[in-house]
């Protein structure tokens, strides 16, 4: 398998409002405190998709601007897409779901396509002015793995950077069964696989057919997440963020884990 | 990009038209549309036609498989049962094994109807525990579906869901491509299955888009969609034997409107020239293109626009939505199918329902089934968000 580098990257989560922020709690420098939220705006986006946008949508941006933030002004216009969640958007599947038990069944024209799970590659696309390609992936809780192998397999394939996008919420009281995040996470990573010498960490080895370790959730910041599938990321972006050498994983199909070498 | 000799091995399809492939090709060889007044006995009426897969309430899941009852698995499993594609599958298990053939898999609904039921029970009242349980995301996940088909065909390799609205189920061609290209596997079962739901009927009603009459792609008096549900399965296998091959793809972004298509077709510009480019076929070469053609006023004319940029107006064009409703999330499966049969029968399916061609519309829209030389053809797929996919299908040299 080949390798792919590691060009930038970004989050947005209660607690991680920004990468900045998230490198240095991640790295033991500052203290995770969970009420923090950001207060950046979606500069990119015109006025009415900005009124319309829905929450997740809206974290997935946040999180792939930032992402993109260390790269060259425009990166983003040619760079195809991958966006993943797990449960989708909770808050706008309630207020549908709502719609359709009035007799009158009168759905709002806005709820229904931010319902579309393509909503956040719709918007990131308009904000970004990006015609590029892009693709909206789901496997449930292995979610976050599946999306980094369609990553490998477009990168390695265009010998190009590719933008990886996940982000899970939590869902309403109603609809609980749902979805299963306890906090909102959105993390977005540009990765490239172009070949020479670059700048910028490894992920290597790219193995699927690793064994799951048992997965010990026994720190602070990965519990605040606990059920948020866009939060499997946190191991990479640990490593990532302490630019240290480290063998992560992640959960993969049939209880298996994407295993990952990360070379700083 | 693409691996020299990607063969569709075999293929299944199942949609209002009928249960496997003999009853859609002759649906499509008569001109018999498949659409029927609205009649969905759990949802509210609409003045709609929809295109109803026939019997599907009284399709059984299989016996191992009944905790995953859903109308979209229904769907999946009716579908797999038909053309002879799970054995298909399994010998391609014999050839690579298990862990070496993708699955790809597009929708919208997964299993969205069983959650709009279960929530429209409660009338309302969340707190009500004993109909709480009916809410279930082994079937709701978007997932649920590619879950089931992969746990029915017994595949252990790469899979991952595509949900990018109406584009879907095109894109799976483009992912195993890349999968294949890549060594990631060896072979794919790629598929798209969607099926009729409270959410797509009352949403695309709310933005006007539903006609109140049979769709009428490239009309003159088109007024909209006419919904669909469906499902089609395709074995793809580089070397393999089958009388279409892939040729390309091309997929790209309208980053213009989450529900509107681009007005001059942009997007879907750049995405034919890039399935003509990655395939290294000239524009010329191409004898026939499936449209997207959903009868919506928008998408047809901005198409139209896209279609004439790239090909000019003598390549020949039809949309075939008016046999199946519009598919949503199986539409980009179905229309690449539907492809691939008209480059092996060598004939075009007509438009049916356009009666009078919109003279504002420059392509060359077939509206009557004939028979034509075909070596190449293109099938297009446009969704919400500006998600775009063409595909390339070509007679086996």
């Amino acid at each position: 398998m080949r390798a792919l580098t590691v060009r930038g990257v970004g989050v947005c989560a209660a607690g991680l409002p920004d990468w900045l922020r998230a490198r240095r709690v991640l790295a033991g420098a500052a203290d995770f405190e969970r009420g923090l939220t950001s207060d950046r705006s979606l500069d990119g986006l015109p006025p009415t998709e900005r009124r319309r946008i829905n929450e997740t949508s809206r974290l997935a941006c946040l999180a792939a601007t930032d992402a993109l933030a260390t790269l060259p002004a425009g990166a983003a216009i040619e760079m195809p897409a991958i966006f993943t969640s797990s449960d989708g958007d909770g808050a706008v599947l309630a207020q549908m779901l709502s719609a359709l038990t009035r007799s009158d069944i009168v759905v709002s024209p806005t709820a229904f396509h931010n319902s579309v799970y393509n909503a956040p590659a719709g918007y990131w696309t308009i904000a970004a002015r990006s015609t590029a390609p892009s693709t909206t992936v789901c496997a449930d809780r292995e979610s976050f793995a599946v999306a980094l192998l369609e990553a490998y397999a477009q990168a390695t394939m265009s010998e190009g950077s590719v933008l990886v996008v996940a982000v899970d919420a939590p869902f309403p009281q109603a609809i609980r069964k749902l979805g299963m995040s306890a906090a909102p996470f959105a993390c977005a990573i540009v990765l490239d696989g172009s070949p020479g010498e670059k700048t910028g960490a490894r992920l290597e080895r790219w193995n699927t057919s690793h064994r799951a370790a048992s997965a010990k959730v026994d720190d602070a910041i990965t519990a605040a997440y606990v059920g948020n599938a866009a939060a499997a990321a946190l191991p990479l972006l640990r490593a990532l963020a302490r630019r240290e050498a480290a063998r992560i994983e992640m959960p993969y199909l049939d209880g298996a884990a994407l295993e990952l070498e990360v070379v700083p | 990009m693409m691996p020299a000799h990607l063969t569709i091995v075999a293929s299944t399809l199942t949609n209002a038209c009928g249960v496997g492939w003999t009853a859609v090709r002759s649906a499509l060889r008569e001109g018999n549309s498949a659409l029927r007044p609205f009649d969905l006995e759990w949802a509210a009426p609409v003045s709609t036609w929809i295109g109803r897969v026939p019997d599907l309430e009284r399709v059984d899941m299989p016996e191992e498989f009944v905790r995953l009852d859903s109308r979209n698995n229904r769907l999946a499993h009716l579908s797999l049962e038909q053309d002879r594609f799970r054995e298909a599958v399994a010998a391609a298990v014999a050839r690579h094994g298990r862990e070496r053939i993708g699955l790809f898999v597009g929708t919208t609904t997964s299993g969205i109807l069983s959650t709009e039921l279960a929530y429209r029970s409660q009338s309302g009242d969340a707190s009500d525990p004993g109909q709480q349980r009916l809410l279930d995301r082994s079937v709701h996940n978007m997932h649920a579906t590619t879950a089931f088909v992969r746990a029915r065909l017994g595949l252990a390799g790469s899979a991952q869901t595509i949900s990018s609205a109406c584009s879907s189920s095109a894109k799976v061609f483009a992912a195993a491509a890349r999968f294949i290209a890549a060594g990631l596997c060896d072979a794919a079962v790629v598929g798209g299955v969607d099926s009729l739901a409270l959410s797509t009927l009352f949403g695309f009603r709310a933005l006007d888009l539903v006609s109140a009459a049979p769709c009428r792609p490239c009309d003159v008096d088109r007024d909209g969609i006419s919904l669909g549900e469906a499902a089609g399965f395709a074995l793809i296998e580089p070397e393999g034997d089958g009388p279409v091959r892939m040729l390309g793809c091309g997929e790209s972004s309208d980053a213009w409107h989450m529900s509107s298509p681009h007005p001059e077709g942009a997007g879907a510009i750049v995405a034919m020239r890039a399935a003509l480019a990655s395939a290294a076929i000239d524009a010329a070469a191409v004898d026939y293109v499936n449209l997207h053609g959903t009868a919506s006023r928008a998408n047809d004319i901005a198409e139209d626009r896209a279609i004439t940029a790239v090909f000019g107006t003598a390549t020949p064009v039809s949309s075939t939505k008016g046999y199946t409703g519009h598919t949503l999330g199986a539409a980009g499966i179905t229309e690449a199918l539907i492809t691939t049969m008209a480059l092996d029968g060598q004939w075009v399916p007509g438009t049916v329902n356009c009666v009078t061609v919109d003279p504002a519309l420059r392509a060359n829209i077939v509206r009557e089934s004939r028979e034509q030389r075909l070596s190449v053809a293109m099938s297009n797929s446009f969704g919400f968000g500006g998600s775009n996919c063409a595909l390339l299908f070509g007679r086996s040299g």
